[in-house]
């Protein structure tokens, strides 16, 4: 009888505030558990007060030998986020979630505060090194989006393919009869542009918005809608426990996800085994993978007009949104957790007991 | 069924011409064409960059010289610059890596068409025979050259045939040869590929990005590599390495041909490596396994091989010429039919002496001082 092999996921931990990541890199680890493996998660959290931190948590990372515990030799590791990747390891496969995306694509927006000074300069330079070293000596290099996998190739010419999985509350997740309320789900912060769909609405007479998601942009909205005229037709909720968000699925009409750029987002795929359409935009980055213009959902321009002409346009054809939903639950089902930690396993060389 | 899914499309469709007649004309009249995507990373960083700029003072107003002063020093302290300055600067690499893809895709066109005018190694081979004997007889051409490692036993076009049916086809070779990649990034100079082939590995390593060139001593071999956009030159590959400056490669490889030369020019050929390579390079030398019965009975096969070279020999000839890190990889496991089913300790044993791996690899570092 031979004995299981052992793998070790490791990921960053961000104390007190645990976020989607770390959801996604526990879960991870339980279905590895789940078929067999003997794997446990290992964390470092990432520390930011100074631009030294971040090289410093690398270094963190560098240092560690995880090659064997208790006398018995760990057979691989699935490395994560930035910088967990930078861990040594003769068998290491690395599943993108995240670079330190301020120092690459968002570099010069406002959601980036490194500026031109010669501290910040260097520490970018630094974190490229930290990404190609880390990233290259791997075994295989996979992003979980075709969105992180490009940004791979552009800022650090590194090859990855994209690696996907279901989302979080995959085998609960409910169809329903259409609703009469288009769904906006995600924090209320700049870059995932929550006022795109409330600007929409004063498009479309007849739509109703319900937003779920807290975040720093909650009060700007709400005053917003209030500007708009708009306010009797949205409902705000801001926590959602795991059965209301399931019902407000279920019952919706369809989902408004408008992101500049995100990486990957389980909202469409969310929506999709709700069985509803998603209407999204054409800079949207990682709800593109899934949502395809009249296929699945519709792609518009990132403007209010257009995504308040899709929703007037939608209000009226339960037909069509029945039957993109449909072919949005097909494709959402292809997704299992079996398939993933199948590729995972496989690019380590190793096998479902 | 398919009657609700032209429904949707139908009101995809609408939805487009209703977002067409809100929009601004030339965004509507926009096709999504795939190249447009690409403009995307020149066109994103220029509008953000728009939101970033700095107000000017305008020319109307005259101010007093202090007043403007004022406003000057405001302006240097506006924040906004520095994110201004890092868009533009992504924005003219955009610009900058279009023109580098236009460029790539020129030379891929360019390569294409050569390759359709003359197309595969095989090919070649059998018109090159052909040629041969049509003008001369073949005995002419093997008594004036007399075997040697460096002049094979048989015209090159004969052997260039051999190779054909024995090697077993590119794409079976480009997908072993895969394997190497993880060892050829962030070299600190290009890579040599000593006795390239048909150039599946320069192939390879074009499709990564990675600078590399070649030498062949078939003549068949090395004009379908420049066919096909190599940068591939006829000859032989210890004398080309001899003649390359010291420290100025990143690797070297020899995949399949230290097994065609005596042992003296296996280690000379190593020594001119060890001093090509930059510190920090590499260098891999492929093989036959000779500790595979299966892999050995073939060894003859190919009249042109020496000797076979056992993994031990070729790790110490490595070693001497002044390698470290030195590493053995075991390549090219028979399929799982052609071994015998293990049940025991014994047929584990059996198969590895019997059925291992048909090639192995030594990989060798040479030390950053």
């Amino acid at each position: 009888m031979k004995k299981p092999p052992r793998v070790l996921v490791a990921a960053v931990q961000s104390p007190f505030s645990g976020g989607g990541a770390e959801r996604h890199v526990r879960r991870l680890t339980e279905e590895l558990v789940a078929r067999g493996i003997e794997a446990d998660l290992i964390q470092i959290p990432l520390i930011e007060r100074e631009r030294f931190d971040l090289v410093r948590s690398a270094l963190v990372w560098r240092s560690l030998d995880v090659t064997e515990f208790g006398g018995r030799a760990v057979d691989a590791v699935i490395a994560t986020r930035f910088p967990s990747y930078a861990v040594r390891h003769p068998n290491k496969v690395v599943w993108v979630i995240h670079q330190y995306r301020q120092a690459y694509d968002q570099f010069g927006t406002p959601w980036s505060d490194f500026t031109a000074s010669t501290e910040d300069r260097r520490t970018r330079e630094t974190i490229e090194v930290i990404d190609r070293l880390g990233l290259s000596e791997a075994r295989r290099v996979f992003a979980n989006s075709r969105t992180v996998a490009a940004r791979l190739r552009k800022y650090n010419g590194i090859a990855s393919e994209p690696l996907y999985h279901p989302p979080p509350l995959a085998g609960r997740y409910r169809t329903g009869p259409l609703g009469d309320y288009a769904l906006s789900v995600g924090r209320l912060e700049g870059w995932k542009r929550p006022d795109l769909p409330l600007r929409a609405l004063a498009h479309a007479e007849m739509a109703r918005l319900v937003m779920v998601g807290r975040g720093p942009e909650e009060g700007r909205l709400k005053r917003l809608a209030r500007e708009l005229g708009v306010e009797a037709r949205v409902r705000w909720i801001p926590a959602a426990d795991d059965e209301t968000l399931l019902d407000l699925y279920a019952g919706a009409r369809l989902v408004v996800v408008a992101p500049e750029g995100e990486d990957l987002g389980y909202v469409p795929l969310e929506a999709f085994l709700s069985g509803k359409p998603v209407l999204t935009t054409e800079d949207a980055g990682g709800p593109l993978e899934f949502v395809i213009d009249g296929r699945t959902g519709f792609v518009v321009p990132p403007r209010p007009e257009a995504l308040g002409a899709a929703l007037r346009l939608a209000w009226e054809r339960d037909d069509a949104l029945v039957a993109l939903g449909r072919r949005g639950l097909a494709r959402a089902s292809e997704l299992s957790w079996d398939a993933t930690i199948g590729t995972l396993l496989a690019a380590a060389g190793l096998e479902v007991p | 069924m398919a009657a609700k899914e032209d429904l949707a499309e139908e009101l995809a469709r609408e939805i487009r011409d209703a977002v067409a007649g809100v929009a601004r004309p030339e965004k509507a009249a926009r096709a999504p064409a795939p190249d447009t995507v690409e403009l995307d990373d020149i066109r994103i960083p220029i509008r953000r960059a728009e939101g970033h700029r700095t107000p000017t003072i305008p020319q109307a107003v005259r101010f007093a010289r202090a007043k403007s002063a004022v406003l000057r020093m405001l302006r240097f302290l506006w924040r906004d610059q520095a994110s201004f300055n890092a868009l533009l600067l992504e924005a003219v690499n955009g610009v900058v890596a279009a023109l580098e893809r236009n460029r790539a895709a020129m030379e891929e066109l360019a390569s294409w068409r050569k390759a359709t005018e003359r197309h595969d190694a095989g090919q070649d081979a059998r018109i090159a025979h052909l040629e041969m004997l049509g003008t001369r007889p073949p005995a002419a051409s093997t008594a004036t050259a007399g075997p040697s490692p460096q002049n094979p036993p048989l015209p090159e076009s004969v052997y260039a045939l051999f190779e054909e049916r024995f090697r077993g086809p590119s794409t079976d070779v480009l997908e072993k040869q895969r394997f190497y990649l993880r060892y050829v990034r962030n070299l600190p100079g290009p890579l040599f590929d000593a006795g390239c082939g048909r150039g599946e590995f320069l192939r390879l390593l074009r499709d990564e990005g990675i600078a590399a060139r070649g030498v062949e001593s078939s003549s068949v071999s090395a004009r379908a590599c420049r066919a096909a956009g190599l940068d591939v030159t006829e000859g032989d590959a210890i004398e080309a390495l001899a003649e390359t400056p010291p420290a100025s490669l990143g690797a070297v490889v020899a995949f399949q041909v230290v097994e065609h030369w005596p042992a003296a020019s296996t280690f000379r050929f190593l020594a001119e490596a060890r001093r090509a390579i930059a510190p920090g390079g590499i260098v891999i030398v492929e093989t036959v396994n000779t500790d595979s019965l299966a892999a050995m009975n073939a060894f003859y096969l190919d009249p042109t091989h020496v000797r076979p070279v056992p993994p031990g020999a070729l790790r110490f000839l490595c070693d001497a010429a002044g390698f470290r890190d030195l590493s053995v990889e075991f390549l090219s496991p028979l399929p799982a039919g052609s071994r015998l089913e293990e049940r025991s300790d014994n047929d584990a044993r059996l198969n590895a002496i019997l059925f291992g791996p048909q090639d192995y690899a030594v990989i060798g570092r040479v030390p950053v001082p």
